[in-house]
């Protein structure tokens, strides 16, 4: 097993070395042919993994492959913990990416940094495998700080464009103020712990009592503060209210990259991350109603943002982040294998939806404005299809994935008994209608109606882009139904994710019924109505008479006015936080730095340092009389010191 | 007595030595031109250090053979220990330096029989258990090590270092018999377990007691070029010719090192808190004058020589823990130092192999733009330099973290801080010379065409660094038991 472990991670890094070493000096394909098979060897043994812990009756394992160090106590440990929801994220990160990088072969085929693209995926294709498969804290956060510096140069990846330099810079930023919470939420843990391996961290809860801190605020557990801490690291990530803001602006990057690290995976490492941590995170109820709160209020204010965009990859951004609040919602009513659920199928719609606008980009030569589409799904019938599965699943249909997943989640939500489930599981279900209302907006304004632009040359993608689109929409259409037993109620998920005592999930595991009854049971819930009051919404105002939605929207100016500033979240952070930063760096700078530090303590240190040293160095006269005096000397001053200290 | 080994073979590797030496100096008496006496002598060394490892390693096949004291000399695992590193710096010395003397400097066949002497002594110094062995195995490795100095005779610098060495050398030298024979008056023996006894029976309060020891303790204090003893190391490395600094570099210190363990182990309790404290003093002093004195040098060799003195200090607060881990970490920073000086030193030899005595040079700024001319040697030596600056993931890393670890257990907290921001300050002056060879554009200098094995086994010695800078983990649990099995300790 520890091969195949290492299968699944070292193929993708190979090949990123080999890419990014030799890239311009091979032949292009090369470099795509490297990448695909990396991460098929990946995908394949992750499969046999999961066929190894079926087979075994999934007995999780813990192996621990190399420590660097003189010992596992002083040391750090590289090792991989294999169980149902490390496997799960494996399977989902290697296809997604496998996918990527043969869409990849036909998105980027024109563009000079073609190595250097391939070889950037699969490096992060390794390091989110390291976070995933990770079997303890410091592995895992090298893989978080992986994955965000290779989203760090993907969204900068046209670095000759000002608007990618701003936005990654923008990421790195905020993931920064994430990270920092997270070290943070580490170092409470080693503390406590001593350890950073999961299976000390997370065993015994007779463990989680002895944490006591003494240099903590005593205002709350120190579960409660390692929690928070732990989850704000999450929430950079995984874009939450108010740490969202890095995500639409993300999507300068290449389509692909928005597919695969801004849509399926990367993001939602903060809900692995809570996942993985869940039996912890139960001991601090106060944490789990702040994730609620932020989660709810996510998929929803981000929801309706969605509702005004006019770039077509910004309405599946903001709708990233709405999904993503979802999850975090189910997190915080701890329903965590519900919130997994939904990032599974997730995954496959999202990254659908984002391959599908990609598709739609090359075919409008780069044109990403809404207002300027219109009526292509004659012309592009496939991406038309799959984009419509995908939007479907997205809004959850009854039978479709994404129906499974969120209507599994609001009734988890509101089964919870965490404080505020209540008031969360409405907010979602209202959410439900804001996300049937944006996804449609998108279809009817580009695949409907009259085009709005010269489409004579508009023709459908090459083979090699809508294959990976044909895949996710056969995953999008049934992922839900198979997948919603193993992955809600299986036991070898209990063991890897506790089911929690708020209810939730039990909730859901004695109503179940199986797939089909979810389907008929699900026909007549308030979700499915409501999202189907989203669609015919968008179809009145922007499918069949888009002269009367145009009136219809003009009333609802001073909404516009506030959606299309983001809830005011980017000036709030420009004009409070960043000029405040700045004005208090200048300060800093000319105040404290200039006069204190550098001339004083740098300079200061560095003069006195080397006149010390200069002092030092005069002691070698190079007089042999002088050399022989000092030892003589000193073996008298040795003598007289330790004859008196030990002899009186 | 009851040892399974016959006693020819106990003495197996150094009785090869010596023989070889017979042979090496019949080869340098004899034949015709100095060239090909000198590559004779040469590879003979070569076959003969590899020879003494063969020997070591038949020594060792008998794993139930006992390895008593026989006559003041002993074979047990630290020897052993010792011993092997002490050929194998040997060997890495003779193939580095090789092949410095050639055409254009006097070649001397001498070279290489000197270096057997000194490995012989440093042999028996290794293996000494009674003081008198151990004086005679020092006393063969000095004048050896002074005649090395001195080989260059045309350069007066290498003569006056010579000289300093050797009056110096003399000074402690005495101390050393001085120490010696007090402790003599007091047990009534040479051998070093009647000390055991002699503190059984409450000696370790004695005057004398701690007047020989200090004395003994200076002494070998002067062999490390640990501070306050450390005056004489600049200036013999500035004035000997690189390979003979090659060789004083490292294995002499190795077999001193022996003898203090041997010496704290045979004493039992008794004298390791005296030990102790006089370990933090000169800890303190060396790492502060080796550091601070580096930081002012521009010749390589001065630079070389401050730096090899607070890594002495590094080594000495090892010893301050005074327990098993402490040594342990001490034999293991030692080990880890052999390596980087080795790589460093060698590649300085490697480099001034094309040129001659006029072009020569060991100012720093020979090294300005090396990464240009010759990008192998260049990461060679930077991989040594992040080393002795103990910068993850080379080896020095875990030498420092092994000796800051034992000082820290041992409640030296203090003396940790101290080492560490003067390990700041010594990052300084490595990352310096990192700066010339990566960032400072030289002259043109052609880069070495010639195609020799040195480079080869450089590039291993850098690979032996960063590998056991990724697992450190074996090289210390060896160390660890070898002390630990020590019957003594």
């Amino acid at each position: 097993m520890k091969w195949l472990c290492l299968a699944v991670v070292i193929p993708p890094l190979i090949a990123s070395i080999v890419c990014g070493l030799f890239g311009s000096r091979m032949r292009r394909e090369w470099s795509h042919w490297l990448g695909v098979i990396g991460t098929i060897i990946s995908f394949a043994a992750s499969l046999m993994l999961l066929r190894a812990l079926v087979q075994q009756e999934w007995q999780p394992a813990d192996l621990t492959l190399y420590v660097w160090g003189f010992n596992p106590e002083w040391g750090f440990q590289v090792g991989f913990m294999v169980d149902a929801l490390s496997v799960t994220m494996m399977l989902v990160v290697s296809l997604i990416s496998l996918l990527v990088h043969i869409y990849s072969v036909g998105y980027m085929a024109e563009d000079p940094g073609y190595a250097r693209f391939f070889s950037y995926i699969s490096l992060f294709t390794f390091a989110m495998l390291m976070l995933v498969s990770s079997n303890n804290l410091l592995q895992l956060f090298f893989g978080w700080e992986g994955v965000g510096l290779v989203s760090y140069l993907l969204i900068g990846f046209w670095y000759t464009r000002p608007s990618a330099v701003t936005a990654n810079m923008k990421a790195f930023v905020i993931n920064r103020v994430g990270d920092f919470s997270f070290v943070l939420g580490i170092a409470i843990l080693f503390s406590a712990y001593d350890t950073l391996a999961f299976d000390r961290l997370l065993g015994s809860a007779g463990a989680l009592a002895q944490m006591d801190l003494a240099w903590l605020p005593k205002s709350a557990s120190a579960q409660e503060w390692a929690c928070l801490l732990l989850f704000i690291g999450a929430m950079a990530k995984s874009a939450q209210i108010p740490l969202h803001i890095w995500l639409p602006d993300s999507m300068e990057g290449p389509t692909p990259i928005s597919a695969l690290i801004h849509a399926a995976t990367m993001v939602t490492a903060g809900i692995f991350l809570v996942c993985r941590f869940s039996p912890l995170f139960e001991t601090a109820p106060g944490t789990l109603s702040f994730m609620l709160l932020i989660g709810a209020s996510t998929a929803l204010l981000l929801g309706l943002v969605g509702l005004v965009q006019t770039d077509i990859k910004r309405v599946v951004a903001y709708s990233t982040i709405s999904q993503l609040g979802y999850m975090t919602a189910a997190l915080g009513a701890s329903a965590y294998a519900a919130g997994l659920f939904h990032l599974v199928t997730h995954a496959f719609f999202k990254a659908l939806l984002f391959l599908a606008a990609g598709s739609v980009i090359i075919a409008m030569h780069h044109e990403q404005d809404m207002r300027q589409m219109g009526g292509l799904r004659r012309k592009m019938p496939i991406t038309y299809l799959t984009c419509l599965i995908g939007a479907l699943s997205l809004s959850g249909f009854p039978g479709f994935a994404g129906f499974f997943s969120k209507d599994a989640l609001i009734e988890a939500v509101s089964a919870s008994t965490v404080p505020g489930a209540q008031i969360a599981a409405v907010i979602l279900l209202f959410s439900v209608f804001v996300t049937a209302l944006y996804t449609f907006r998108m279809i009817f304004l580009v695949f409907h109606g009259e085009p709005r632009h010269d489409a004579s040359h508009v023709h459908e993608s090459p083979h090699v882009v809508t294959g990976p689109l044909v895949v996710l929409a056969v995953f999008s259409l049934c992922a839900g139904a198979f997948l919603a037993e193993p992955i809600l109620f299986s036991s070898p998920m209990q063991n890897a994710i506790p089911m929690a005592a708020h209810g939730g999930m039990r909730h859901l595991a004695d109503h179940w019924e199986g797939p089909a009854a979810f389907v008929v049971h699900g026909l007549f819930s308030p979700a499915v109505i409501l999202m189907l009051a989203g669609i015919v919404t968008a179809w009145l105002f922007y499918g069949g008479a888009a002269a009367r939605g145009q009136r219809l929207l003009s009333k609802f100016k001073p909404a516009q006015w506030i959606l299309d500033r983001g809830w005011g979240f980017d000036a709030l952070f420009m004009n409070f936080f960043a000029s405040a930063g700045q004005k208090l760096g200048v300060r800093l700078w000319h105040g404290v730095d200039q006069n204190y530090i550098d001339t004083g303590m740098v300079m200061g240190t560095a003069r006195r340092v080397r006149s010390m040293a200069s002092r030092v160095s005069s002691l070698q006269s190079g007089y042999l009389y002088h050399y022989a005096f000092v030892m003589i000397i000193a073996l008298f001053m040795l003598i007289t010191w330790f004859g008196f200290s030990f002899v009186l | 007595m009851s040892s399974a080994i016959p006693h020819a073979l106990v003495f197996l590797p150094e009785l090869v030595i010596l023989l070889m030496a017979g042979v090496v100096l019949g080869v340098t008496v004899t034949g015709s031109e100095p060239v090909i006496q000198y590559q004779r002598a040469q590879r003979l060394a070569l076959w003969t250090t590899l020879l003494v490892l063969g020997a070591l390693v038949l020594t060792q096949l008998d794993p139930a053979a006992g390895w008593e004291a026989t006559g003041g000399f002993i074979l047990d695992p630290l020897a052993v220990l010792f011993k092997g590193s002490i050929v194998s710096g040997t060997l890495m010395t003779i193939v580095y330096g090789g092949r410095y003397w050639h055409s254009e400097r006097p070649m001397m066949p001498e070279y290489h029989l000197l270096i057997l002497f000194a490995l012989l002594g440093m042999m028996v110094m290794a293996s000494a258990s009674n003081t008198l062995m151990f004086y005679l195995g020092l006393e063969l490795m000095s004048l050896s090590l002074y005649a090395l100095v001195a080989l260059d005779r045309s350069n007066p610098e290498a003569t006056e270092a010579a000289m300093k060495y050797f009056v110096l050398g003399a000074v402690a030298s005495g101390m050393l018999l001085y120490g010696f024979s007090l402790l003599y008056g007091l047990t009534g023996s040479l051998e070093l377990d009647a000390l055991g006894v002699a503190m059984s029976q409450g000696l370790n309060h004695d005057p004398a007691m701690i007047l020989a020891f200090l004395l003994v303790i200076s002494g070998l204090m002067f062999k490390l070029g640990a501070a306050p003893f450390h005056m004489w190391l600049p200036d013999v490395y500035h004035g000997s010719p690189l390979p003979s600094m090659l060789v004083i570099g490292v294995a002499p210190k190795l077999a001193a090192m022996v003898f203090i363990l041997r010496l704290m182990m045979e004493s039992g309790d008794g004298l390791n808190g005296l030990f102790a404290d006089v370990a933090v003093i000169c800890a303190l002093l060396s790492i502060i004058i080796g550091n601070l004195a580096a930081l002012m040098q521009t010749n390589l060799k001065r630079l070389l020589a401050y730096s090899t003195i607070s890594h002495m200090g590094f080594i000495f607060l090892g010893f301050s823990a005074a327990d098993t881990s402490g040594y342990a970490g001490a034999t293991f920073y030692m080990f880890i130092y052999l390596l980087g000086f080795m790589a460093f030193a060698g590649s300085l030899v490697y480099l001034s192999q094309s040129c001659d005595a006029e072009t020569q040079s060991d100012d720093i700024g020979a090294l300005s733009g090396l990464y240009k001319r010759n990008p192998l040697i260049a990461a060679v030596m930077a991989v040594s330099l992040f080393s002795m600056a103990g910068v993850p993931p080379t080896a020095g890393f875990f030498a420092k973290l092994a000796v800051l670890m034992s000082a820290a257990q041992a409640g030296f907290l203090w003396l940790v801080v101290v080492a560490l921001i003067f390990s700041v300050v010594g990052a300084y002056y490595y990352l310096r010379i990192i700066r010339y060879i990566y960032f400072e554009t030289g002259e043109e200098k052609t880069a070495l065409m010639e195609s020799s094995g040195n480079r080869v086994f450089l590039g291993l010695n850098g690979l032996l660094i960063l590998v056991l800078g990724c697992m450190p983990g074996l090289l210390w649990q060896f160390c660890y038991t070898m002390l630990a099995n020590n019957s003594y300790l």
